[in-house]
């Protein structure tokens, strides 16, 4: 009898290693407890950081005990004076513009998909290529533009050039605030729902159309009741993708809200930080990840679990395009205007900016070189040299490309990964709890994510030293937030091998190192470029996910321009905005000509 | 089979609560001086074993072998002070990092914390935080040069040796105006300057929370002031504390404008043919902008009541376990510079900042520190006060 | 010795039971197909001998060495089971020139480079592929790239073939062409194979053994003739030959004259057989070969009149499509004919050539004559 049982357990334990010893729930298993590790332990850290005393806590208090329990930051940030300063009104901008821009991004969007994929409308294939532009330009860069066209006096000093030319101040409303940060932020990521309906529309076959036209049915009713609901999922999806993006954002309400004291709970988590009351800061970030995964919840609910997030995919059928009659010259016009707006426009008025040797005049003699190519110890900017002379730009612009490049290899190589263990555990509850849980660092507002990072870095944690002040830090952050892309284009590029060609392999008497370094390495690398690429451009751009981790040291382009605008030198962080463009188009360049779309 | 796996997580879960919870737990600083602190403080001849003279040439040998020093520094001319430090005493390379002051604090406990130490010297502003957070707990360390000791007098060579005060003053456009718009600070809350006065966003720069912190020690003087404009006694608002609160209370409400940073304040007051241009407080030392933008029109308004601003130490100092202290001793001794200015301090030889050693004369073009109707910010008051006028400030943010 | 062996293989996807406690055995040498429609689990059982799919329960052993009991937990993977696959869609790596394609399991074996060339040489000598061996798969024709498949597995010279359809993507004269090849590879090497197709014919002509599969189950494992002439069921009878068996329904009648024969009984006509002993008034379906069935000028015992539907000529065969009031009949001849559509025409059922299923069970009854 307890032989047998024993026997029975044996059984148990060796039918259990054959399950576990197949590669892909090892890997499976790995990736799960990768995320353990850069997703949920730094959650749980950063819930109990709120609770504890922090060093610079003494200032607050005199009872603080660093290292110690307490209530006091959440008492300090939910019941106190500054609650309604720090909290509550920061909370409901957060929350406006982010609804607010997904509303706007989401009309813009899908009236651009519309018009690209489904009507008449002249250059339709150009223009879809001109209309990922603005995604690619720093989101900040739309909102530099913005103060550089109607920056009034209000904050006195250089005027905007609308001013400058029409010699008439714009109201506050329309310089700084929810206004600019809206319209800003929507044209940044218009694109977005763009690319998600362009896809989902041309996915559409246009019979289900037709046979409704057939009988009887007007386009606009056809539009309504056919065309509408079947695209709801990716307007959904876009919707939250949005949202959630806008939620993080740092840069455009930094820049574009502190002038009228328009403040929102990024802006608020980096001040708290920067003041050195981490706790305080953390709280506002849990904040911004509870409303995210709330949002997202009610999203869920709406369109079911296994439909959630629609991606870019498949070949459209042939649609039936809608004739614009009348409308069409004036359409093309509007598209080629929103295009200038959000792609030429803000380009164009940042480079001419760093072209004026002293901000604000706009006339022709005042043009110079200096910021590009000053030799320094002149008498602008503290004597600063010139962005392609000055060793710390330089150094900034490697750290940025390193860590872009280092982060693209490291998360397209895990994706890489996560496409193996999805694809080959097709619908097993394990392959889909990876597919789903690495989808979350996406919806983590991106600030959030990096005082997640700050909180259980900044300590050393058992064997790992404290990795504040690093460059791992700051790529592990990047490789972690994105790793929803690589996971997604390595499925899609796993799913094209398929699974046939390393079973052949594993015939062949190949071990899983071989198969992985001879056939699936190879085969898969080419799909997980499109991934790779849009990390790079996003690294590239990265400012509110790394602006808290990044130390001089680590410096990038994006948190130097950020300082340099801050420190009022505006014609530097301008030329420093034009280099990281520049340097995201030749990749993206790269990119086309490596012959891989890029997807988003 | 999936709920072993299940189970499985879980106990790698708990497995990494449990590595977390020691950082947690955990004492981060132990009070007190170490032994290997004492030990180190020997050796680097500091704190309680710091030697009576000052011997440039022995400093300089022992700083050859070390070879480098790193220099935090809250401000970006340490890339001018040290490439001629370089110069003056080659074999010795400088790191320079250009770090925010809070960010500095942050860094220099988190490699102290770490055992990674990193920094030698720490030339920061906010002497408050430095004072209570570093210095208290040995994180820091005092290091007066001997040959100085007879030149600076006691308060700014103790509890830190202060490099430069700072000043803070209040400015208009001297190219539209001939003659300063206001004669006080209650001036600024008066309709007239409505939207009309820029002040750097305190939550962003401390400097801003010493000149507040000022003011509010100094409130019988606000208060004095007041009368004399209005001819009233003050009658505080409801729940504020002194004529300082009510004073930033007022201007607030009159929608002070908050500015991102000094240099933005004086570009926005001086650039030249404005219509109507406002006023601002932001750093003396602004001036030299002057020189380098023909555009720019501003001066400070020297005659304002109660004060014309408020004078901000910057300090110096060496961290604990420095790597390389006796090349931090020497670049200290550099960046104090001599009786004519000297070129360690020469970027500091500026309008608006004022040495602490009273054998140089001042800057040419500048009245000395005396001559000017300032408050100074004491550290121990903003230590104390300097969060509740923070929060004072963002509560009545509108 | 049987080369491959299973007892009670089951696999179970989900909800989905794709084999059903099956066993077989693979004698040396021996040329199984394994033979059903589309969904009814043959690729499943393959890939569970191959070791690319971990069985739900049941054992397999390979040359007498058990590779997989889910009793004591043994699984022996893929690579350590010495087998050889071809898969249905060849699965030729992409980035590797044929050379390499075949090479590579040599090479994981860590052969010597001269070896390899030598080996590799030989297959591609013996599978007609001379000169191709720096093309890339995607650069030849179908029936090339399945002859490449066929020289990787070859070269590993491994204990058993298993082949998963390996001519259902080539055209109709590759297929015939590329069976007679497959035929001869393994009369020359004598190798115990294991072949999956849907496609009878196929079996028909290549096997030594056809197991027919239904839903996870074996139901006949024998002789490709035996097959044919005495399907063990219903389903066997109709999934096996072209065009499909003709069935008629009925029921058992004892015989008036002969003693015993079994006479069936449908729409009051009578049909003789040649089966002996089975009880009156039985639920039963008979059934007979399209090419059993002839034509017959004069209306005589176990002849019906029919009515021809379709003609459908074939070169040197003709099918027609005849019916009998509800009853549909597929008549093979081997001949051409210049018979109408609408024409009247006798036909005769030969009892010796009629089947009798239980209708219940759909199984074969026992034929005691
Ligand atoms: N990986 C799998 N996951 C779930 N069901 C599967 C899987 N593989 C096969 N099946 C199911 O098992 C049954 C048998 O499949 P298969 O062996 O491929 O059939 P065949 O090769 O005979 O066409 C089918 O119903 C199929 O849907
Ligand atoms: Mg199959």
């Amino acid at each position: 009898m307890v032989q047998g049982e024993k026997e029975d357990i044996r059984i148990k334990f060796s039918r259990l290693r054959n399950y576990i010893r197949q590669p892909h729930i090892i890997i499976s298993l790995v990736l799960l407890l990768l995320l353990l590790f850069i997703v949920l332990i730094p959650f749980i850290k950063m819930v109990k950081d709120s609770f504890i005393w922090h060093f610079g806590d003494t200032r607050l208090s005199r009872s603080a005990r660093p290292g110690s329990f307490t209530i006091f930051h959440w008492r300090r940030i939910l019941a106190s004076q500054i609650t309604r300063n720090v909290l509550l009104r920061p909370l409901l901008n957060s929350l406006s513009t982010a609804l607010g821009v997904s509303f706007f991004a989401l009309i813009i969007g899908a009236l651009l998909a519309w018009l690209l994929t489904r009507t008449d409308l002249p250059f339709r294939r150009l223009l879809a290529t001109l209309a990922v532009l603005p995604y690619v330009i720093p989101s900040y860069i739309h909102a530099l533009a913005w103060l550089t066209l109607f920056k009034n006096d209000r904050i006195g000093g250089a005027v905007g050039i609308f001013q400058y030319f029409f010699n008439l101040s714009p109201p506050n409303w329309l310089s700084y605030g929810y206004f600019p940060i809206v319209l800003t932020l929507s044209i940044h990521y218009f694109p977005y729902t763009f690319l998600l309906l362009s896809a989902s529309l041309s996915s559409i076959d246009s019979r289900l159309e037709e046979s409704g036209e057939i009988l009887g049915a007007t386009r606009s009713y056809i539009l309504r009741r056919i065309t509408f609901p079947l695209v709801i999922p990716a307007l959904l999806s876009s919707f939250i993708l949005t949202f959630s993006r806008a939620l993080g954002i740092f840069g455009t309400p930094y820049f574009l809200g502190s002038p009228v004291r328009f403040f929102t709970l990024s802006t608020q988590i980096y001040s708290s930080i920067t003041n050195r009351i981490p706790a305080a800061g953390y709280i506002l970030a849990l904040m911004l990840v509870a409303i995210s995964s709330t949002v997202i919840y009610i999203n869920q609910r709406i369109i079911g679990r296994r439909k959630g997030f629609v991606t870019i995919a498949g070949k459209g059928f042939r649609a039936s395009l809608t004739p614009l009659g009348r409308l069409k010259y004036p359409a093309l016009f509007l598209v080629v205007a929103l295009l200038i707006i959000s792609v030429l426009l803000p380009l164009v008025l940042l480079v001419w900016q760093t072209l004026t040797l002293y901000p604000g005049d706009y006339s022709l003699d005042n043009l110079s070189l200096l910021f590009w190519i000053g030799r320094g110890n002149t008498e602008f900017a503290e004597g600063e040299a010139g962005i392609l002379r000055n060793p710390a730009i330089i150094k900034a612009a490697w750290n940025s490309i390193k860590l872009a490049l280092t982060a693209a290899v490291l998360s397209g190589f895990i994706g890489i990964f996560i496409g193996y263990a999805v694809v080959k555990g097709r619908n097993t509850k394990l392959a889909n709890s990876v597919e789903q849980i690495f989808f979350l660092p996406y919806l983590v507002p991106g600030i959030a994510f990096g005082a997640l990072y700050l909180s259980l870095f900044t300590h050393r944690i058992g064997p790992i030293p404290a990795l504040y002040g690093t460059f791992f830090l700051v790529a592990l952050v990047c490789i972690a937030k994105n790793l929803p892309f690589t996971g997604r284009a390595g499925i899609t590029a796993m799913l094209q091998i398929g699974n046939e060609l390393e079973e052949a392999s594993e015939i062949a008497g190949a071990r899983w190192s071989t198969r992985f370094r001879r056939i699936i390495l190879p085969l898969s690398i080419r799909g997980a470029l499109a991934g790779f690429i849009l990390v790079f451009i996003t690294v590239m751009r990265e400012l509110s996910l790394i602006i808290l981790l990044v130390t001089p040291k680590t410096r990038t382009l994006t948190t130097m321009t950020f300082r340099y605008q801050e420190q009022g030198y505006t014609q530097f962080s301008s030329a420093i905005s034009v280099l990281i463009v520049l340097i995201v188009v030749v990749g993206e360049l790269i990119s086309r000509k490596m012959g891989k779309k890029s997807i988003i | 089979m999936k709920k072993i796996i299940f189970i499985l997580l879980s106990l790698c879960f708990l497995f990494s609560i449990i590595l977390i919870a020691p950082a947690i737990g955990q004492k981060e600083v132990a009070e007190g001086l170490s032994p290997e602190t004492v030990a180190w403080l020997k050796s680097a001849a500091l704190g309680d074993y710091a030697s009576e003279t000052f011997d440039e040439a022995a400093l300089y040998e022992a700083a050859k072998t070390e070879g480098e020093v790193s220099v935090y520094s809250y401000s970006s001319r340490v890339f001018k002070f040290g490439p001629t430090f370089e110069e003056k005493y080659p074999g010795i390379k400088v790191k320079g990092f250009d770090i925010d002051s809070p960010e500095m604090v942050t860094k220099v406990l988190a490699e102290q914390n770490a055992k990674n130490y990193m920094a030698d010297v720490i030339f920061i502003k906010d002497p408050s935080v430095v004072v209570h957070e570093l210095l208290s707990r040995g994180l820091v360390f005092n290091y007066v040069p001997p040959d100085l000791k007879g030149l600076i007098q006691k308060d700014y060579r103790e509890p830190l040796l202060v490099h430069h005060t700072s000043v803070d003053a209040l400015i208009y456009n001297n190219e539209k105006l001939s003659a300063p718009p206001i004669d006080s600070l209650w001036d600024l809350t008066k309709d007239e300057w409505r939207s009309r006065f820029l002040f750097p966003d305190p939550q962003k720069m401390s400097e801003f929370v010493e000149v507040l912190a000022a003011i509010i020690e100094n409130s019988a003087g606000m208060a004095a002031d007041y009368k004399r404009v209005f001819g009233k006694d003050i009658v505080l608002s409801p729940g504020v504390e002194n004529a300082g609160y009510e004073w930033i209370l007022r201007t607030l409400n009159n929608d002070l404008v908050i500015m991102a940073s000094t240099n933005d304040v004086s570009n926005a007051i001086g650039l030249s043919d404005q219509a109507n241009p406002p006023v601002g407080m932001t750093a003396f030392s602004r001036l030299r902008d002057k020189g380098k933008n023909p555009n720019l029109k501003f001066d400070v308004m020297y005659n304002i009541k109660p004060v014309i601003g408020v004078g901000t130490k910057v300090v110096i100092c060496i961290a604990n376990q420095a790597k390389h202290p006796n090349a931090a001793k020497l670049m200290i001794h550099w960046m104090m510079g001599d009786e004519k200015g000297g070129n360690g301090y020469a970027p500091y030889y500026v309008l608006g900042n004022f040495t602490v050693r009273n054998d140089v004369t001042p800057v040419k073009g500048s009245r000395s520190m005396e001559d000017l109707n300032l408050w100074f910010a004491d550290p121990e008051f903003v230590w104390d006060e300097g969060q509740k006028i923070l929060e004072f400030w963002v509560a009545n943010l509108k | 010795m049987a080369v491959v062996e299973v007892r009670n293989l089951t696999k179970v996807f989900g909800e989905v039971l794709a084999v059903d406690g099956i066993s077989f055995a693979v004698e040396e040498s021996n040329f199984l197909i394994l033979l059903g429609p589309s969904g009814c689990g043959k690729t499943t059982i393959l890939r569970m001998i191959a070791g690319l799919e971990i069985p739900t329960s049941g054992e397999i052993y390979i040359k007498d060495r058990l590779v997989f009991s889910s009793k004591k937990g043994i699984f022996v993977p893929a690579r350590k089971r010495g087998v050889g696959l071809v898969f249905q869609s060849y699965a030729l790596w992409p980035h590797m020139t044929v050379f390499e394609n075949i090479a590579f399991g040599l090479k994981v074996k860590r052969l010597k480079p001269s070896d390899i060339k030598e080996k590799v040489e030989k297959v591609l000598d013996f599978m007609k592929l001379e000169g191709m061996t720096n093309r890339y798969p995607q650069e030849m024709s179908g029936g090339q790239q399945q002859r490449v498949a066929l020289a990787r597995m070859l070269v590993s010279a491994p204990d058993i073939f298993l082949m998963d359809e390996p001519l259902s993507n080539l055209d109709a004269k590759l297929r015939l062409e590329m069976r007679a090849d497959i035929k001869n590879l393994h009369r020359e090497t004598g190798a115990t194979t294991v072949y999956v197709t849907h496609d009878q014919v196929e079996g028909m002509t290549m096997a030594s053994e056809i197991a027919v599969l239904n839903h996870g189950i074996i139901e006949q494992l024998e002789q490709p003739k035996k097959v044919y002439h005495l399907p063990s069921s219903l389903f066997v009878a109709d999934f096996i030959g072209s065009p499909t068996i003709n069935k008629i329904e009925g029921i058992t009648a004892l015989a008036e004259e002969g003693e015993g024969i079994v006479e069936i009984e449908f729409e009051n006509m009578l049909l003789a057989t040649s089966y002996r002993q089975i009880s009156p008034g039985r639920k039963v379906m008979a059934a007979i070969r399209p090419e059993n069935i002839s034509l017959v000028t004069a209306p005589g015992k176990n002849t019906l009149q029919v009515q021809v539907n379709t003609v459908l000529p074939a070169g040197a065969e003709t099918i027609l499509q005849v019916s009998h009031s509800k009853l549909q009949f597929n008549i093979l001849l081997t001949r051409e004919t210049d018979l109408e559509v609408g024409e009247k025409i006798n036909i005769y059922l030969p009892p010796e050539k009629i089947l009798i299923f239980d209708r219940e069970s759909a199984e074969l009854l026992p034929n005691i004559s």
